[in-house]
């Protein structure tokens, strides 16, 4: 992922980030759209998603000198920040995501799709969401992290602690996960 | 994970790479694995907008947080903030050095009280400690057995309500044994400065009207301290607001002067020098326990010499030794606890 934050140089090896109100724009527009993103892959709603950036963005903002080049890419920190609010938000509400509002689901988009497409789309989504929902938390964090951010595997293994070869495997799982509880829920239908 | 399920997902990682870089992915044989990869797909393609209010929204809430926080950084307050630190750890290294410097070096503590002592009276734990010693006056040396103390040339304070009594000049030599040069104006003060207590000699002189004698001669390792200083008198009784009537006839300072020797041991000597209008009341007897009283003469003239004080119990005979007597309308008194009458005679007969 670029580097879209100036790095102020602190030592020969450590380098610290520096951002002011002539650098934020950048931040911003690169960030806001995969943090949004990662978070309405896991939390499903998108005023709820949209309460959770806010935090995020906040939160990074005002922890922005912590951050140390030496422990890893900018997008992994901020990452990590997004993952623990999430976290902190699903073991707080203690209760299943909801699913996507119709009006939400319209704004899941792809470029220049008739309206029926999108309207059959959208209803793929929703059932994706909902069997998202049925997925190990470590996968939903993958497949979020993977398609809603579009993090390479080595930024995933860095963001959640894990050997990167081990991704690609993960993720296969995930997927294969996702697919057989699509097709059950298609099955009861 | 079994090495066909690690195949799997290595093939899987690289057909997802080239499905998110929009690159064409080779059709599978296996169609479960077409169908995880067909989901792949739509997982890539799906996308969440924020909507554009909320964008706003938030971008306006965090440059208002940047913009507070650059203000934070730039305020005076903040700039004092973040000197208060590095400036309270030099104030107490530097308090702590300068302490350590008074704690060590006599001359700074000298040099310290003597700058204090411009502004207020000196009082403090600095007072009990010893302070840096004065470079010795030749003329302060003792000889041992007798030591010598220079004759201070210091004329009397003019009093316009009496004239000037007959005094010896100040130009008469020392007697024989005094190795200092009357033209010796300063009495030269050794080694112990005064206490806060004690006045110099000559602001002792600048109060009295008749001229303050001084031994030439003193009991080996006694020196000058300084004259006790005597009270004025006030015009009004203190706070009371009560003042003298006008037509009362103003009230002289107590025309006395003690002046207070020393030796190193502590042990004092004090020759108290009283002005008496009537000669005739300095034949007045020292008061004086039975048989504790010795006539004894001082270059000649009558003198009591007395061992012993009253106490608030009775005569202590083991008190002070006294030896009183008077020239030229001055009253002596040599009192000490430790000398006896030859020490004392000795210091009285010296004295000019």
């Amino acid at each position: 992922m670029e580097q879209v934050v100036p790095i102020k140089a602190k030592t020969a090896q450590v380098q610290t980030l520096s951002l002011d109100r002539t650098t934020f724009e950048g931040f911003y527009s690169t960030y806001l759209p995969k943090v949004y993103n990662y978070v309405c892959y896991r939390v499903g709603d998108e005023k709820t998603a949209e309460d959770i950036t806010a935090e995020i963005f906040m939160r990074a903002l005002t922890h922005l000198d912590t951050y140390k080049s030496n422990r890893g890419a900018f997008s992994t920190w901020l990452f990590s920040i997004a993952h623990n609010h999430v976290v902190n938000y699903l073991r707080t509400k203690s209760r299943q995501p909801e699913v996507h509002s119709l009006d939400a689901v319209a704004s899941i988009t792809a470029n220049n799709v008739a309206p029926e497409q999108a309207a059959i789309q959208s209803e793929q989504w929703r059932q994706v969401q909902a069997a998202m929902r049925e997925l190990p938390e470590q996968q939903q964090e993958i497949l979020a992290l993977k398609f809603g951010v579009g993090l390479s595997n080595q930024e995933i293994a860095h963001a959640m602690k894990l050997k990167p070869n081990h991704i690609g495997v993960l993720l296969y799982r995930a997927v294969h996960a996702l697919r057989s509880v699509l097709e059950v829920k298609e099955a009861m239908k | 994970m079994n090495p066909s399920e690690k195949a799997d997902g290595e093939r899987f990682a690289k057909d997802l790479d080239l499905l998110l870089a929009n690159k064409p992915v080779a059709k599978a044989e296996d169609d479960h694995y077409e169908a995880d990869i067909a989901l792949a797909r739509f997982l890539s393609q799906a996308h969440f907008e924020p909507a554009p209010l909320f964008e706003s929204r938030l971008r306006g809430k965090l440059q208002d947080h940047l913009y507070k926080r650059e203000v934070r950084t730039m305020s005076p307050l903040s700039v004092l903030r973040s000197l208060a630190r590095p400036l309270l750890v030099a104030s107490l290294s530097a308090a702590i050095l300068f302490t350590a410097l008074l704690f060590v070096s006599p001359d700074a503590r000298a040099a310290v009280q003597g700058w204090a002592g411009h502004f207020v009276e000196v009082d403090s734990p600095w007072a009990l400690l010893p302070l840096a010693k004065q470079p010795q006056s030749p003329a302060s040396e003792v000889v041992p057995g007798t030591a010598k103390l220079a004759v201070p040339d210091v004329q009397p304070a003019p009093n316009p309500r009496s004239p000037a009594k007959q005094l010896p000049s100040p130009g008469t030599p020392p007697k024989p044994g005094s190795e200092v040069a009357p033209e010796v104006a300063q009495l030269a003060v050794p080694n112990v400065q005064p206490t806060r207590n004690l006045i110099s000699l000559e602001a002792a002189q600048a109060k009295v009207d008749f001229k303050i004698r001084v031994p030439s001669t003193l009991p080996k390792g006694y020196k000058f301290m300084g004259v006790v200083p005597t009270p004025e008198l006030p015009s009004s009784l203190p706070n009371t607001g009560i003042q003298a009537p006008a037509d009362l006839p103003a009230q002289k300072t107590p025309q006395v002067a003690m002046l207070i020797f020393a030796n190193s041991a502590g042990d004092q000597m004090m020759l108290s020098e009283m002005q008496v209008s009537e000669p005739a009341s300095l034949d007045v007897p020292l008061p004086a326990g039975k048989g504790s009283v010795q006539n004894v003469t001082v270059n000649g003239q009558a003198a009591q010499y007395v061992e012993g004080i009253w106490t608030p119990t009775g005569w202590d005979a083991n008190g002070n030794h006294q030896l009183h007597w008077a020239a030229e309308n001055i009253g002596f008194d040599l009192i000490s606890r430790t000398l006896k009458l030859d020490d004392l005679k000795a210091v009285a007969e010296s004295i000019q």
